[in-house]
């Protein structure tokens, strides 16, 4: 019976996401509608679903485990990073975006530079988000399989993410999840993404706040806390600089240093995780460009009907994410709790504490909430980078090429990518599960996973030089110059190893989303 | 994010056309006065 009762919320969640979608995006009938929501989106509203598209369910998952790993709140620390990244995105990107009245980022750099510059960098931009949008299905994917094992045998599940041992079920879930989000994304356009997208925000909060409150009940309250996490009542258990006598002593030893010169602090700050020196450098880069240039991010910023206003909804909805990075790093602290308590269901993998708590803990009903909120925030995710890539294919590359025809016929087009885009995530998303089963150290998953990373780095450097320089860069000279930043990307990034590829699945898998960004040695996971 | 540094250092090196300067400058004026449509569609075109 209790099984039962999840089952019909997370069903009700379904059916009232896409009704709710198909309702409030209706009357679609030109691009500046389907793409912009006619500008008209008021700005707390176009805040929820920042929130809700930086979130992905790898981050739901995935940031308890860096919580219980650490055992400290530090993590959080990162966010300052974010707000300086996104307040320069605010006060310098936004505006000429607004002065342009552009459909996509990648109409600034045409304006600005040619249109060769553009197609370069719309092109990246529609490879590395099917990639990185699809890659990133595994996870929810997972948790929906696991969650109908439960339900359908009623006994206890493993969660892990080697628990699924065929391909199919996956597959199952991967369709499933895709077709939803492509009905009322396809349908109901950016307002559709966007009133959905406040509703999964909410959602994942409350679920997020629910499991907090369910485990504090289990663990016995603070007071537990900080008896099994003393430095839980320590300034180092909320903001580590990087330079602790531990961590000096550490990069000696692995270092084979009898003492620290200049050069190696800086090389200590270069490799160090969840340091201030990660947030202010890593951080603020990766905000920069994924909320100043990856159209999955910045098209619902073009929403409002001002610059200011979008620059409101962006550095609001930073200044939100310090609890909601709190939140989630806090359960990973309860989580590391409850397991000393009762280690019955603890997980062998650090990252999946959390999936295993909400399926075989959690209380009926509550249960059901918050796996609905896994679900929300993949498709919160999903249907961003879904209308994202629509508009770009759309007005990037059909409309120069198939000009004067009227507008509902565009909308029809940018329905159509919008289909065509959730079948290549399809198989992106059923290629990366098969190779998860088959070959889970091929080289190809963190090549993956860190797609963004690699890409948006040099995409930032081109919109860097249009955006603080008056009359340099040239569409010949971005060629070059992104050719070149894609190569010192790959030679310097991890491409080159595989030895990293499942320790690194879920903490890259989480900053995919660019939501609480990445500590700086795994920048090329980033964001 | 190096590759952001590496793109900037070089892209830099490179000076715009002029002629794609004043198109800037005009399409941010006509972006002002008339309704929002797709670049492409615009009198000018992207």
């Amino acid at each position: 019976m209790g099984l039962l009762i999840d089952g019909l919320i997370i069903v009700f969640y379904f059916v009232a996401i896409v009704t709710i979608g198909l309702r409030l995006g209706r009357r679609e009938d030109s691009l500046h509608d389907f793409a912009l929501g006619g500008r008209r989106v008021p700005w707390w509203a176009v805040m929820a679903s920042i929130i809700a598209a930086e979130t992905s369910a790898a981050t739901f998952l995935g940031a308890p485990g860096e919580g219980y790993d650490k055992r400290s709140l530090a993590y959080v620390q990162l966010v300052f990073g974010l707000i300086i990244g996104r307040v320069i995105v605010g006060n310098v990107f936004l505006k000429p975006y607004y002065q342009y009245k552009v459909y996509t980022v990648y109409d600034y750099l045409g304006v600005r530079f040619g249109p060769v510059s553009k197609n370069y960098v719309s092109g990246l931009f529609l490879v590395m988000r099917t990639l990185a949008s699809g890659a990133r299905l595994f996870v929810p994917s997972l948790v929906m399989v696991l969650a109908w094992q439960l339900f359908v045998g009623g006994n206890r599940v493993q969660f892990s993410q080697q628990a699924v041992t065929s391909v199919g079920p996956y597959l199952i879930a991967i369709i499933a999840l895709t077709i939803v989000t492509c009905i009322y994304t396809a349908l109901g356009g950016i307002k559709a993404v966007i009133w959905t997208d406040v509703i999964q925000a909410c959602l994942m909060f409350g679920g997020a706040l629910i499991a907090a409150a369910t485990l504090l009940y289990h663990v016995g309250g603070f007071g537990a806390v900080a008896r099994e996490v003393p430095q839980m009542t320590q300034l180092r258990g909320y903001f580590i600089t990087g330079f602790e006598p531990e961590f000096v002593t550490k990069w000696q030893t692995d270092n084979n240093l009898s003492g620290m010169n200049l050069w190696e602090y800086i090389k200590l700050i270069l490799a160090s995780e969840y340091t201030v020196f990660s947030a202010l450098i890593g951080t603020t880069l990766g905000n920069m460009a994924a909320f100043g240039t990856d159209q999955d991010m910045v098209q619902r910023m073009l929403t409002a009907e001002t610059h200011q206003k979008a620059r409101r909804s962006l550095i609001t909805a930073a200044f939100m994410d310090v609890p909601i990075a709190a939140i989630f790093t806090f359960i990973g602290i309860l989580l590391y709790v409850f397991y000393q308590q009762d280690p019955r269901f603890k997980p062998t993998a650090n990252s999946d504490v959390f999936g295993s708590y909400i399926l075989n803990v959690m209380p009926v009903g509550i249960r059901g909430l918050v796996l609905a909120g896994v679900f929300a925030t993949a498709m919160g995710s999903l249907s961003a980078a879904l209308n994202a890539l629509a508009t770009s294919a759309t007005n990037d590359w059909y409309l120069p090429r198939r000009p004067g025809l009227p507008e509902a016929h565009y909308v029809r087009a940018a329905r159509f990518f919008t289909l065509l885009f959730s079948v290549l995530m399809i198989a992106v998303a059923g290629g990366f599960a098969y190779a998860k089963v088959t070959h889970p150290d091929v080289r190809i998953i963190p090549v993956v996973l860190g797609i963004a990373g690699f890409i948006l780095g040099p995409m930032l450097g081109v919109f860097m030089v249009g955006m603080f320089t008056k009359n340099r860069g040239s569409d010949r000279g971005n060629v070059i110059a992104v050719t070149l930043g894609l190569i010192a990307t790959v030679v310097m990034g991890d491409l080159h190893t595989s030895s990293t590829a499942l320790r690194r699945f879920w903490v890259s898998a989480a900053c995919s989303s660019a939501q609480t960004g990445c500590p700086k040695s795994r920048s090329p996971g980033s964001p | 994010m190096i590759g952001s540094l590496v793109v900037f250092a070089v892209a830099v090196l490179f000076k715009t056309p002029p002629e794609i300067i004043e198109a800037a400058g005009r399409k941010a004026e006509e972006a002002d006065r008339g309704e929002s449509k797709p670049l492409a569609m615009r009198p000018q075109g992207a």
